[in-house]
């Protein structure tokens, strides 16, 4: 029932804006779809990496191509286990784990599917190497294994390349020494104490009867993604198949692909709970105060527009799109549903839809202004997930605010709506009775100071612990087989840098001193080196002689004994003379050198080693650091720890930013509102504080997800503010409101409907401060410690702000 | 994270005659009917006659032929079956003649003479054997094509390996007995031979 005034518009009203900011968004769906599209040639990518978010000069290079080596978000293990030793349950779980074999195949690569021919070392670097169970052989030891080897069933077959069956025991060495196979597959013993992988003569008191509570192993890498829905389904699918037709056996998950998977079900059931409720929340609150249920999606109009116009910009100025750009920013966004409030408001309350909107604009710029000094501030971080989250957000709200200036005005508003006594009405009649008295700013007052006093106490905690999303029982197992399998976790390592090959294995070697005595001390649980698969190049060598001796010397008696024609010595001694030793390069170039791929850096000017640790305490990674301290050519890298302080340095420099971007938005304020500065730095400065001295208070840690929830606090706070100070409550407010309805008609129209106009900032107010706290404070029963955290500072800092609300305006 | 654990399990199966080695694709193959005998003679039946009359021990002599150097490798010596002779915890194989050597092979881990663990390859013949020997048939079927001819008093049964990558190792296996377990002749893929002729020890018969 809106008529729109037939004279001339000005400004911001005239039509060409209106169809300007439609074809600006047509132009940006235009960019969006070139981004979706999966033909299009400027696809692009959504990055899930957290390390992305990261700026490109906290990681050497070094040890950007050591992480890139480690990509192994596909490889997935499980351990299947015997409730108890008895031969029942054994064969209950040989059974289970030979149908998880058969269930996983289909969207699986097993690792023991591969060709058999390809895993063997060529026969002309075998006797380079010598396993060290066999160094401490005499000459007659060594004649006597020959001979075994030639008459033991199964023993090794190639007289002429390998008489002294070298192969096997190299193959011992290199495998797990509580790793087997029996009974078609690999069984996996519990180790008495987690030691070192790879070393043969601590195994014999496992191989004996105890051997029958060990676990069957199914190593694999998933065909498609791991972080593909479907793809995790299917996995799902096939492991619970699996556990429901064998209920008593026990499983141990290890590989990102569970945690993902859980990750998403949380997510999704998190949606469906915390998610529904709060939108369903919300829209209960704006139909009962509203009653206009047609237009309730006019109100996410703006918002929509908003990530509309900022998605394709970001995306096209970044290149790839971080996820939690996404998630974080597209809540930044959704401060701009104050907007909507607030015009909503007025239109319903103050204007009766006849126009007269002058009065909301200066609010809403300037609303918008401080929230995009705000965010402004974090694109000035060097953190380009920052970057791009605070760019994300601006433009969004640039988006939302075009939308509610250009086009909203024009909708007609229903003619119930702007009745004087819709609930609309009522409820912000009813809110503007509250008005504190003097004990209140009494109490406010001592609580600030109190508030103040306390942030003393602040303190962060930026551990990445905090913030893992699995659950604690997902995360023990993947620890405990990465225990069994005494498997590096990957998130700590040593870059080891020499002049040459052989500089490189001879300092490999050395280190492994240290790092046994760092295991003694039980600060570092196990570690993969190149160490531990090739012998020095001088040790090779020495090998190739000795290997050479033997031939000529002990195998002549060897075929005698065995009644082999003893020409077959000469063939065997040209065999060896061809042999030569396995240089780092040639190991990992092998199919059987897989297992060395992550352990070593390709380089023309060096010979770049790495090693990867696990199970590492904190006094083993300071050894470590230290270690690496002292020297130039070690480079010792703590994922998690680097990862902490990159999080805790994006956390101060936001807060420092956002602190000056606070100084400045009140010096911007001051110049608009003068004396009544404080009305519009009240609520969100206060909001701020209370929140920080509650979390102080209780003992948590602040970390960067408090901080980007405060900032939402910030955000809505200030539009609360500026609008307590654009409408502050009239005296007339103050008394009875029957009396302000008699008073009305005495006082001067221009009042009455200022007074209106304070009464619909208020309702707006409190409904974008009630709306924000359903939306975000419910994510603080979240399950993911990201989402609470930011859940819990919202809920806070929201309450606070509301409760700041009517000393602001008063 | 655990490629060394890919080429741990790989190489593992990188063995002269892993049996097991194809169990991630085994789809369990039909059993070859008995070709026309009036008793019906299968492999349970034969599972059943060698748990009743195997021996717990005996003689063997081994021929291996070495297809590379040309050569022929005889030893000999007395093997006994570990625990319970219907489900045997393992097999000692004591070599005598041309050296003296002892294995202890179990299905679990088998143990050279001086206690260290067998390489993985002499481990999946070991559990060949005592598969034998233990007359497992339905187990040896999921990775062999087992066709079994004649009767239970004289009987020849021949394995051929299901998948490829057994292929690799045993190109064939043939056994043959009467009363229990008499010869074992193993066809590599790369031409060596293993012939394992076995007699029952007077005391050792049930």
């Amino acid at each position: 029932m809106t008529s729109p005034s037939r004279e001339p518009r000005k400004g911001l009203d005239r039509a060409v804006w209106r169809w300007l900011w439609a074809a600006a968004l047509l132009l940006c769906t235009l960019l969006l779809a070139a981004k979706i599209v999966p033909q299009s040639p400027w696809r692009g990518a959504i990055d899930t990496r957290i390390t992305a978010m990261l700026p490109e000069q906290e990681r050497s290079p070094l040890a950007a191509r050591a992480e890139s080596l480690d990509d192994t978000a596909n490889r997935l293990v499980i351990l299947v286990g015997s409730r108890d030793a008895s031969a029942a349950a054994r064969k209950q779980r040989d059974a289970a784990a030979q149908a998880l074999r058969q269930a996983l195949a289909p969207i699986a690569r097993l690792d023991d599917g591969k060709s058999l021919e390809s895993l063997r070392l060529p026969a002309e670097v075998q006797p380079a190497l010598i396993a060290p169970s066999l160094a401490g052989l005499s000459d007659d030891d060594w004649q006597a294994r020959a001979l075994r080897q030639l008459i033991q069933p199964g023993g090794q077959r190639d007289l002429i390349r390998d008489p002294f069956g070298l192969a096997g025991a190299w193959q011992s060495w290199l495998t797990p020494a509580n790793l087997s196979l029996s009974g078609g597959q690999l069984l996996l013993r519990t180790p008495a104490s987690a030691g070192s992988a790879s070393n043969e003569q601590d195994s014999d008191e496992q191989n004996s009867e105890e051997g029958g509570s060990g676990y069957r192993l199914i190593s694999a890498t998933l065909t498609g993604s791991a972080y593909a829905m479907s793809d995790q389904q299917a996995l799902e699918q096939a492991v619970n198949g699996v556990t429901a037709d064998y209920p008593d056996i026990r499983l141990l998950r290890s590989g990102l692909v569970f945690h993902a998977s859980n990750g998403a079900q949380q997510a999704k059931q998190e949606m469906s709970t915390i998610g529904l409720g709060s939108l369903f929340g919300v829209l209960l609150l704006l139909w009962a105060v509203f009653r206009t249920p047609r237009r309730l999606p006019l109100l996410l109009v703006p918002v929509a527009t908003g990530v509309l116009f900022a998605l394709p910009l970001t995306w096209w100025a970044f290149g790839s799109l971080h996820v939690l750009t996404l998630a974080f920013g597209a809540s930044l966004i959704g401060i701009s549903i104050d907007y909507v409030l607030h015009l909503e408001c007025m239109r319903r309350l103050a204007t009766h839809g006849r126009g007269g909107l002058a009065a909301l604009w200066p609010g809403l710029t300037l609303g918008l202004c401080s929230s995009l000094a705000a965010y402004l501030a974090i694109t000035l971080t060097p953190m380009p997930g920052l970057r791009q989250m605070g760019m994300f957000a601006a433009l969004g709200l640039i988006g939302a605010w075009l939308s509610v200036r250009l086009w909203l005005p024009q909708l007609p508003l229903p003619a119930q709506a702007t009745r004087v006594d819709s609930p609309a009405a009522r409820a912000a009649g009813c809110l503007a009775r509250a008005i504190p008295g003097k004990r209140s700013w009494q109490a406010l007052g001592l609580l600030l100071v109190a508030a103040l006093a306390s942030l003393y106490g602040l303190r962060s905690d930026d551990r990445l612990t905090q913030l893992n999303p699995s659950p604690a029982s997902l995360i023990n197992e993947q620890r405990e087989v990465q225990r069994l399998l005494a498997e590096p976790d990957g998130l700590r390592y040593l870059i080891v840098q020499a002049e040459t090959d052989a500089a490189l294995l001879t300092r490999l070697h050395a280190l492994e001193g240290t790092f046994q005595q760092l295991n003694a001390r039980q600060q570092l649980g196990h570690w993969a080196s190149l160490a531990q698969q090739l012998p020095t190049l001088e040790q090779q060598q020495a090998n190739l002689g000795a290997m050479r001796e033997r031939t000529r010397t002990l195998l002549p008696q060897v075929l005698s004994t065995a009644g082999l024609p003893p020409e077959l010595v000469t063939r065997a001694e040209q065999a060896i003379a061809d042999a030569h030793p396995l240089r780092p390069a040639d190991w990992v170039a092998l199919p059987a050198g897989e297992m060395g791929q992550r352990l070593w850096l390709d380089s023309r000017s060096a010979a770049i080693g790495i090693v990867r640790f696990g199970d590492v305490t904190a006094h083993g990674s300071a050894a470590l650091a230290r270690l690496a301290a002292d020297d130039d050519s070690l480079e010792y890298v703590d994922q998690v720890a680097r990862l902490s302080t990159t999080l805790g340095r994006i956390r101060s420099e936001m807060a420092w930013l956002v602190g000056g971007a606070v100084v400045l938005i009140s010096l911007l304020l001051a110049l608009r509102y003068r004396r009544s500065t404080w009305r519009a730095l009240l609520p969100p400065l206060g909001g701020l504080v209370l929140t920080l001295s509650a979390l102080t208070l209780a003992g948590v840690g602040l970390n960067l997800f408090h901080l980007l929830g405060l900032l939402l606090v910030l955000g809505i706070g200030l539009d609360a503010g500026i609008f307590c100070a654009e409408h502050p409550a009239r005296s007339a407010d103050k008394g009875n409101p029957t009396r302000s309805a008699n008073e009305k008609a005495e006082q001067g129209k221009a009042q009455t409907s200022a007074s209106r106009a304070s009464q619909a900032s208020l309702l707006a107010i409190s409904l974008s401060c009630a709306s924000s706290l359903l939306a975000f404070g419910l994510l603080s029963f979240s399950q993911t410690p990201a989402l609470a955290a930011l859940g819990l500072a919202c809920l806070l800092g929201l309450s606070a702000t509301w409760c700041l609300v009517p000393f602001a305006r008063s | 994270m655990t490629s060394r654990l890919a080429i741990a399990a790989t190489a593992l199966l990188l063995t002269a005659g892993a049996p097991w080695a194809s169990a991630s694709e085994t789809s369990a193959s039909e059993t070859s009917a008995p070709k026309s005998s009036a008793a019906r003679f299968d492999t349970r039946a034969l599972t059943q006659q060698l748990a009743r009359t195997a021996p717990v021990c005996g003689d063997f002599q081994q021929t291996r032929w070495l297809e590379d150097v040309g050569a022929e490798l005889e030893s000999r010596g007395h093997f006994r079956l570990i625990g319970d002779p219907n489900a045997p915890a393992g097999l000692v194989w004591e070599t005598t003649s041309p050296i003296e050597d002892r294995l202890e092979m179990r299905p679990d881990a088998s143990e050279g003479p001086n206690g260290e663990p067998l390489p993985a390859d002499q481990q999946a013949m070991a559990e060949l054997l005592i598969s034998f020997f233990h007359g497992d048939w339905q187990a040896l079927e999921e990775h062999f094509s087992l066709t079994l001819t004649g009767t239970p008093d004289d009987w020849q049964a021949s394995l051929t390996p299901n998948d490829a990558r057994l292929a690799e190792a045993i190109e064939r296996l043939e056994i043959d007995g009467g009363s229990w377990l008499e010869h074992v002749n193993l066809d590599s893929g790369d031409g060596d031979r293993l012939e394992l002729a076995l007699t029952a020890g007077g005391h050792c018969e049930r």
